[in-house]
């Protein structure tokens, strides 16, 4: 037998357990090459802050002499991780200066939710730096959840796991199931992006047509992976050129040519998803390239100033003071600072690529040591992106920046949303909503090694002009005061009171009315089994207007 | 007598033979005589003394006579067979099914006739060249079985590896593949998955397809720092040093940094290999592109440093550091002590301790001063014990692993940095008996204990669920339900207390599991990258260049610059810090990893193209990519069909989806050359099937007389007038409609089965000859760009992203 005889390739019915198959040449209908438009329907924006991030470090309990408060305790058992002396003038200090105090039904508090009305009273403190979000919460554009569990143990990848796929329930043996973001996708009829380097299982769609999908295998059709706005894109021979001579063009052109002709042909299951990248990397690089390149979608400076140095109007963004030379915002703008550059892209070509779902993530809160660092250099050179302050970087990166007419701090640089949202028209803005949540919290005592370690309940946000800001869970639960010193309680954490269920069933419903109890099935009324926790007094049925 | 036959593919070292079919036979028949015959199992040196025998035998008697042999399960010899020297071969009755095979090594395999329990062998039955096997089922196996071979007058015919085993056989209880299924596939498959594609030439991987599974896998998967099988340097290789020594980790370094080591870098060059170089990166990776070195060994080191045991450059590690610990672990396996005692190696390592910060941990005035990453990740990571069920985890065997951790201290040295080994301390350890797991761990210092713990992780039921399948669904398998788990498990559960790791890779590398169509892996965009570059590169210039361009000339392929494209992290970067390194969906699921494969293979065809020739690049000597020694050659000619099959088999593995469409793009590129006599720098610019075939449109439409011949085709006045840019005749600046449609126009393999012109054109290229040996500079230079073309193209198909069926 001879190999050239061979002429048709096995087709192997054996579906893959893996499920991550892709679908094959659906890709979504395309409108034709036109002029940016505002966002034409609502959208969502997850960024997942995967290692644990320690937002008990973000927002503080105010300081509080009393050695029987929970400030007190706090603080007492928080002062490693905060990289400050063991004394009460310590503790203090940092609580004035490092911190931007709200006080619930407070001065300025408004018409801001406090869900339950169990908060009353209560002063917290913002990182000072997270000037974006200081702004944005006073603003009333910010939820913050708290005691929320995106995982039910403390193992990251586990926990990941069940947070990505909204799935509480979901054990290390179930991989291959949906993700909340593309199950939101399908269920809204159009497509999730994953702007990342490579698409987060957060991304991963289910197998059919909603309401009715299987949200426990996974079919990609809805998918687009945007790593790189701007270069996304299959090289192509160029017509205009004579080919006799173009090697590369020969070469580009055979493999397109085969490409065409493999999308007509049966082939192993396993290579389903090449094809697929092939034709939706082709077909969305060459209409995204055609909408970016049009005059007025060049990148905003306050973006890219997030990669890179910039200059605008002859001023460095970021200067470097000891040369004057423009720098990069962010200390990850290679990951993050370009993840936001994608999303503001793919915003300006949303008639195009028909998303209501993106999906960023920010890695590195896996703080077990020195979680916060105070470098010299900062003093002289505190915008120095190259500094690492252990996760106060990452929070300044995300958080940092400024909002509105009357920004707490007006000189702060932009940092990755504060630059999205200056850039975004008031029309994109009314359309988007961010969820920002990680795995796991953390305990609520340092280590020995000035960092924390894993725990369970944590604090998540909403944020978006369209919800109801403000506080909803108890902010600094009163069980936790006896816990700090508890010698018999090797690793107290934040007890979990709330499952992401509730939450982002709720954003769901925003995104595309009726999609929660489908997206998260344990919020429907007829789901048989046991309802996800929700806080005493709290509930979601109003985080947005 | 009824006979059933199957046959499987076995293709061989030789064009010839590496298309003849392997066959299987069942042979269903009567008996004849009986003898008792010891069945005898042959260890690896008895076989090589088998095989060496009979010609000593020969030479020394110069004499050929009636020969007979009794066989035992496992036993195999080796001998010629002549007119005067026929073979008997006797085995007796075997409880179950047994499998009989042999390989005509040389002479002609149609004068051999063959005999079993006296019937002949013929008609689909006849032995043909390459290894035969023939299964005997139990029911028609007689007291003593006879197989006798004899040629026709004149003819001589040697056979070796004949020799019989059990049809059905497993190891740690998963099902064995046997003889007569294992075969070039199986070899390569194993080479593709388990070390990085390897150097194995073809003759030696015919050489293991035609060996039991079993002894094959011994050879081309061990631990040992060279092993010149899997990785043998090329024919006259000028940079042999990586034979013979170098083989860890910190001596590579040294090696590739030091001034006075014969490598074709340049000295000026060489420091960023070191360990205080900045390019830990591409300083590893030669260790697996390099000949001479060990592939496997370097596979499982880059696993359990990158992904099991991972620590990370990025977080405090030193490089120094890094290499001692990958040595130290690989030096572990090679000693083949019981996997917890390398696992134990790890935890004690210098490496960990910086990576998760317990170098600082401390047993004071009965408090631990202690950070708990690691007291937690070493049940998690290393044995993937999470503590399910267990009340006890979170507020026992954490905080009393933590205290475990106590006292290992790196002090820092002036100098020279955070010292490579831990010091175990006792003053701020805690040295009573610890509660972990359940059980008591006690020790005098941190690393007694972590001793006494290690066996005991290693039997615990959540480590004894998960480890095994943490190896397999990592190494080798992306599809594993839960019953495929439980027989991974089962085969793990089945090594005992005391578990040797390479036993356990060999029977999972041979078994039934591993070889089924369910098996799946994708291809992490390193392993591809390694892949690809082992594949690219046929001699050592080349894989120390590494795509690098040095004197003037450049060199090889890039592996980093896929990583770095890939945004799949650098080596010992873990994407995922101690959860590991980019994960085969990741990379499978990532289009920029496709794109970027995409574009690099095509957009820069400088890569590979500017690969093949240099006049100073070898220490300012010239060089050359030896293609030649590799391709396959058919009459002394380089056939462009064949050249197309044997790189489609080098490069994806099988045949599986080598189709027409394959054919057509391929044949182009490697034949449809111009035809310019006198011209031959022009013999670089071939054509892509879409382009041949406008010309052919072009002209058909233009010349309705002439032909279409590739000859004709491809001649000038031809080639360079027809489907021609800014033809006046066409009247247009550029192409044509016509012209522009045929070069955006695509053929499916049935099209071009059915079309006489495009079917002609495809096999007309198939019998065009490359010049690879021509003496003529230009030629010889343009057709192995040609080569590298099609190495090109094949790269940028669905298939070398993932092994599957």
């Amino acid at each position: 037998m001879s190999f050239s005889n061979i002429k048709r390739r096995r087709f192997l019915q054996s579906a893959l357990a893996s499920g991550l198959l892709y679908g094959t040449g659906s890709l979504p209908a395309l409108s034709s090459l036109a002029m940016s438009a505002p966002l034409q329907n609502r959208v969502l924006a997850n960024l997942n802050m995967s290692g644990g991030p320690d937002f008990r470090h973000l927002i503080v309990p105010e300081y509080d002499s009393d050695p029987d408060s929970f400030s007190n305790k706090y603080w007492k058992h928080r002062w490693r991780a905060h990289g400050i002396g063991n004394n009460q003038s310590a503790w203090q200090s940092r609580w004035n200066d490092d911190y931007y105090p709200i006080t619930v039904g407070g001065e300025g508090w408004g018409d801001q939710e406090d869900a339950g009305s169990i908060n009353n009273g209560t002063t917290f403190g913002i990182w000072r730096e997270a000037g974006w979000l200081i702004d944005m919460f006073k603003s009333g554009n910010v939820a913050l959840v708290f005691n929320a569990v995106g995982g039910t143990n403390r193992a990251h990848d586990l926990s990941e796991l069940m947070l990505e796929q909204g799935n509480l329930l979901s054990g290390s043996n179930d991989r291959n199931r949906s993700g909340w973001g593309g199950r939101l996708a399908r269920s809204a009829g159009g497509n999730v992006l994953a702007l990342t380097s490579t698409p987060r299982p957060f991304t991963f769609g289910p197998v059919g047509i909603a309401p009715g999908y299987n949200p426990n295998a996974v079919d990609n059709r809805d998918l687009v992976s945007v790593e790189n706005s701007r270069e996304i894109g299959l090289f192509d021979h160029d017509l205009e050129q004579n080919q006799l001579y173009r090697t590369d063009q020969k070469i580009a052109r055979a493999a397109k040519s085969y490409y065409s002709a493999l999308h007509n042909e049966q082939i192993p299951d396993a290579y389903q998803k090449f094809l697929d990248h092939e034709s939706k990397v082709r077909e969305f690089g060459s209409l995204i390239q055609g909408r970016l390149s049009e005059p007025g979608n060049e990148i905003p400076g306050l973006i890219e100033a997030l990669y890179t140095g910039v200059t605008v109007n002859g001023e460095a963004i970021n200067p470097d003071p000891s040369t004057s030379n423009p720098r990069k915002v962010l200390r990850n703008g290679y990951g993050f600072g370009q993840q936001i550059r994608n999303l503001y892209d793919v915003i300006v070509a949303n008639d195009l690529l028909e998303m209501r779902v993106m999906s960023l993530d920010y890695g590195g809160w896996d703080s077990h040591a020195n979680q916060r660092q105070v470098p010299g250099e900062l003093t002289t050179d505190p915008n120095n992106p190259d500094v690492s302050r252990g996760i106060e970087s990452g929070f300044r990166d995300i958080f940092g920046g400024q909002f509105g007419a009357n920004p707490t701090d007006s000189n702060a640089l932009h940092g990755g949303f504060s630059a999205l949202w200056q850039s975004l028209s008031q029309a994109d803005r009314n359309n988007v909503v961010v969820t920002i949540a990680g795995e796991f919290g953390r305990q609520i005592r340092d280590n020995g090694d000035a960092g924390t370690d894993h725990g369970s309940g944590n604090l998540m946000l909403v944020i978006s002009e369209r919800c109801n800001g403000g506080v909803y869970g108890e902010i600094f639960p009163d069980t936790e005061v006896d816990k700090y010193d508890d010698a018999s309680l090797g690793t107290p954490d934040i007890e979990g009171r709330t499952e992401i269920d509730h939450i982002f069933a709720a954003v769901s419903d925003w995104v595309t009315p009726n999609a929660g109890r489908v997206v998260f099935p344990r919020t429907s009324s007829s789901y048989s089994g046991e309802s996800p926790l929700l806080e005493n007094n709290v509930s979601f049925n109003n985080l947005f207007t | 007598m009824a006979l059933t036959l199957s046959t499987l593919l076995k293709p061989l070292s030789s064009l010839i033979e590496l298309y003849s079919p392997k066959r299987v036979i069942i042979v269903l028949f009567a008996m004849l005589s009986a003898y008792a015959v010891p069945s005898v199992a042959m260890t690896e040196k008895q076989e090589k003394m088998a095989a060496i025998m009979p010609v000593i035998n020969m030479l020394l008697l110069d004499e050929e006579l009636p020969r007979t042999e009794e066989i035992g399960l496992g036993g195999i010899f080796n001998t010629p067979v002549t007119e005067n020297a026929p073979l008997t071969t006797l085995f007796s009755r075997q409880s179950g099914n047994i499998d009989f095979c042999f390989v005509i090594s040389s002479g002609q395999a149609s004068s051999l006739n063959l005999f079993i329990n006296g019937v002949q062998q013929q008609g689909g039955n006849r032995p043909l060249a390459g290894e035969n096997c023939y299964t005997i089922p139990s029911s028609q196996q007689q007291n003593q079985n006879v197989i006798e071979f004899s040629v026709l007058t004149g003819s001589r015919v040697y056979l070796t590896l004949v020799g019989i085993e059990a049809s059905n056989q497993s190891r740690l209880g998963l099902s064995s593949l046997t003889r007569k299924n294992w075969g070039e596939r199986e070899v390569r498959k194993v080479l593709k998955v388990f070390a990085f594609g390897g150097h194995a030439r073809d003759a030696q991987i015919t050489e293991w397809a035609n060996m039991r599974p079993a002894t094959a896998i011994r050879q081309m998967l061990n631990f040992d720092e060279h092993n010149l099988r899997l990785s043998p340097l090329a024919p006259g290789e000028n940079y042999t040093e990586s034979a013979r020594q170098y083989g860890k980790l910190t001596d590579w370094q040294n090696f590739m940094s030091s001034s006075s080591s014969n490598i074709p870098i340049p000295v000026a060059n060489r420091s960023q290999y070191g360990l205080d170089g900045y390019n830990f990166d591409d300083a590893f990776n030669r260790m697996i592109t390099v000949r001479g070195l060990n592939p496997f060994r370097q596979r499982i080191g880059f696993w359990e440093t990158n992904y099991h045991l991972a620590v990370n450059l990025d977080a405090s590690v030193s490089r120094a550091q890094m290499a001692r610990y990958y040595d130290d672990i690989m030096d572990a396996h090679e000693s083949g002590v019981p996997y917890h005692q390398v696992i134990g190696v790890a935890a004690k390592s210098a490496a960990a301790a910086m990576q998760y910060g317990h170098r600082r941990n401390r047993w004071r005035n009965g408090e631990c001063e202690c950070n708990f990453d690691f007291a937690r990740e070493i049940h998690q990571l290393f044995y993937g014990i999470f503590g399910v069920n267990d009340p006890n985890h979170e507020d026992g065997t954490i905080i009393e692993t933590g205290k475990m951790l106590t006292d290992m201290s790196l002090n820092y040295i002036q100098g020279f940095g955070f010292p490579l080994e831990v010091g175990f301390g006792t003053e701020d350890h805690h040295t009573g008996n610890l509660q972990i797991l359940g059980q008591t761990v006690s020790g005098f210092n941190a690393a007694e204990k972590i001793d006494n713990l290690m066996p005991k992780s290693i039997l615990h039921p959540e480590s004894l669920e998960n480890l095994p399948v943490m190896i397999i669904s990592v190494l080798a398998d992306d599809n594993l339900n839960e019953s495929r788990k439980n027989e991974i498990r089962a085969a793990w559960a089945a090594l005992g207390p005391n578990k040797d790791f390479l036993t356990f890779i060999h029977s999972y590398a041979t078994s039934e599991l591993f070889h089924s169509p369910n098996q799946l892996k994708y291809l992490t965009s390193h392993e591809r990258a390694l892949y690809i570059a082992n594949k690219h590169s046929l001699d050592n210039l080349e894989a120390y260049f590494g795509g690098a361009y040095y004197n003037d000339g450049r060199a090889g392929v890039s592996i980093g610059g896929v990583i770095s494209d890939d945004d799949a992290g650098d080596f010992f970067r873990p994407l995922h810090n101690v959860f590991g390194g980019q994960t085969s969906f990741e990379a499978a699921d990532s289009a920029l990893a496709f794109e970027q494969n995409y574009n690099r293979w095509t957009d820069n065809d400088y890569r590979y193209r500017s690969v093949v020739v240099c006049d100073a690049c070898d220490l300012g000597s010239a060089w050359e990519k030896k293609w030649d020694l590799y391709l396959p050659t058919s009459k002394g000619e380089y056939k462009v069909d064949q050249v197309a099959e044997w790189l489609w088999m080098h490069v994806v593995g099988n045949f599986d989806n080598y189709t027409t469409l394959e054919r057509a793009q391929l044949h182009a590129i490697l034949g449809a050359a111009r035809k310019a006599p006198g011209q031959t720098y022009d013999q670089d610019h071939f054509l892509d099937f879409p382009l041949l075939v406008c010309i052919a449109n072009d002209y058909r439409a233009k010349e309705p007389n002439g032909s279409l011949g590739i000859d004709n085709l491809l001649s000038n006045g031809v080639w360079d007038r027809y489907c021609r840019h800014g033809d006046s005749e066409d009247g247009v600046e550029g192409y044509s409609e016509s012209e522009t449609e045929d070069l955006n126009r695509f053929y499916s393999g049935r099209q071009i089965e059915n079309n006489d012109l495009l079917n002609g054109l495809v096999n007309q290229l198939g019998d065009e000859v490359l010049p690879l040996t021509s003496s003529d500079d230009n030629l010889r230079r343009r057709s192995r760009e040609r080569v590298q073309a099609a190495f090109a193209f094949i790269i940028t198909t669905p298939f070398v992203f993932a092994e599957a069926q």
